[in-house]
């Protein structure tokens, strides 16, 4: 009997190995936005927020960002579990470009600047905001 | 009490069904279907965790009655408890994580423990564990338990797996496979034990259904296929009774026993006319 689990337990753990090492070889060489899914629709608004802050309307890109805040609130149930530590990076810039675009008197230098580090962490979530 | 034509031997039924292929199919059906069914009954109905699982268990029980008062194989009532007790093995560890806040970890020891105990009694009890000779009701209870466990921990398994490694659904789908197809070599070309490769088989279809339902049934953004709960439950339900209905026709997954007359319940032995009327298969 005792061979008999011990065989079972070498049954399961080749492909346990195969895998894991299969997947540390491939996770080296794929692009790390991957592992949260399609990040495409949150970067569409912030180009959009970048465009609207671009042109001096910071009220309205206010308004435009608020789309983004609720996509990204509701997605946080299911995209946060696919890699935390990713999804934090991009709270995190998300949040500092909140508060600088809502700031009382908005600084457009800062909010361009939040909101070019935001876009920049969306395209690569591996990368901890500063 | 009647005798066969085997002298004090008597030839019953097998309650539970010949593991053949489309055994195996239908089981990965009833458990990817238990995975989307529990995830629509949560949300879609919107009745909560706890009352969902209470409502679903109570469903089971009266399912259980009526299986084990078949004392034979009859594939709708067997299916039938095998589909729920799949949505309960669910509920239940998604309660313990959601509600009481278990981590998944615990929760897959738990399981192990749990499903190691109930073999052990099992062993104790009856001297053998095989799936071949299910004819008493303590057999079936034993059985069923171990089922009702093995759906547990497989959910606890794959649902540890898929987070904490973060692989995504059909990558831990692939995983699962592999290991059901390695321990399938060592069943068929290793001498592994056929009653330990059954069980632990049965315990990895769960995440390997579990993971594939996910991958129907979650929307795009999340790696999914996006087809939805109801649908992907709908499909498999209307697979599952297609395949029962010809398992009922073909009487395919019927199993015989030849037991010492003293040893099967003695409610259990058929009447001289039930064996005149099914002869023991080869």
């Amino acid at each position: 009997m005792i061979k008999q689990v011990l065989l079972a337990i070498a049954l399961v753990l080749v492909p346990v190995a195969a895998f894991t090492g299969f997947q540390g070889y491939a996770k080296n060489d794929s692009a790390a936005a991957a592992s949260l899914g399609d990040l495409s629709s949150f970067k569409a608004i912030i180009a959009d927020v970048q465009a609207i802050a671009a042109k001096g309307d910071l009220t309205g890109a206010a308004k435009r960002i608020t789309d983004y805040e609720s996509a990204w609130d509701e997605g946080e149930a299911a995209i946060r579990p696919l890699n935390p530590t990713y999804w934090g990076n991009i709270d995190q810039a998300s949040d500092a470009a909140l508060k600088a675009i809502r700031a009382s008197s908005p600084s457009a230098d800062k909010v361009q600047k939040t909101l070019g580090a935001l876009m920049a962490v969306l395209n690569n979530p591996a990368q901890s905001a500063d | 009490m009647p005798t066969a034509a085997t002298g004090d031997k008597v030839i019953i039924h097998n309650r539970v069904p010949k593991v053949t292929a489309d055994f195996w199919l239908i089981k990965l059906m009833a458990v990817t279907m238990g995975e989307t069914a529990a995830d629509y009954l949560n949300v879609q109905i919107g009745l909560g965790l706890t009352t969902t699982s209470v409502l679903v268990s109570a469903i089971l029980a009266g399912a259980l009655v009526w299986q084990f008062a078949q004392k034979k194989y009859v594939p709708a009532f067997y299916w039938l408890s095998v589909v729920l007790i799949s949505i309960v093995g669910t509920l239940i560890t998604d309660n313990l994580v959601d509600n009481f806040n278990v981590p998944l970890l615990d929760t897959t020891i738990f399981f192990s423990v749990a499903l190691a105990g109930t073999f052990v009694l099992w062993f104790l009890a009856e001297r053998t564990l095989s799936i071949h000779s299910i004819f008493t009701n303590r057999r079936e209870a034993f059985y069923w338990l171990a089922i009702l466990f093995t759906f547990a921990l497989g959910t606890a398994t794959g649902d540890l797996v898929a987070e904490k490694f973060a692989l995504g659904y059909l990558a831990t789908g692939v995983l699962f496979g592999m290991i059901i197809v390695s321990l399938s070599v060592g069943y068929f070309f290793l001498g592994l034990d056929a009653i330990l490769s059954f069980w632990l088989v049965y315990i990895l279809t769960r995440p390997l259904g579990a993971s594939f339902g996910d991958l129907l049934s979650q929307p795009a953004q999340y790696g999914g296929l996006g087809f939805g709960t109801i649908v992907t439950s709908c499909v498999f339900l209307g697979a599952i009774a297609i395949i029962v209905i010809y398992m009922t026709l073909t009487h395919e997954g019927d199993e015989k026993v030849i037991v010492a007359a003293g040893e099967a319940d003695a409610d259990d032995l058929p009447t001289a006319a039930g064996l005149e009327a099914s002869p023991a298969e080869d």
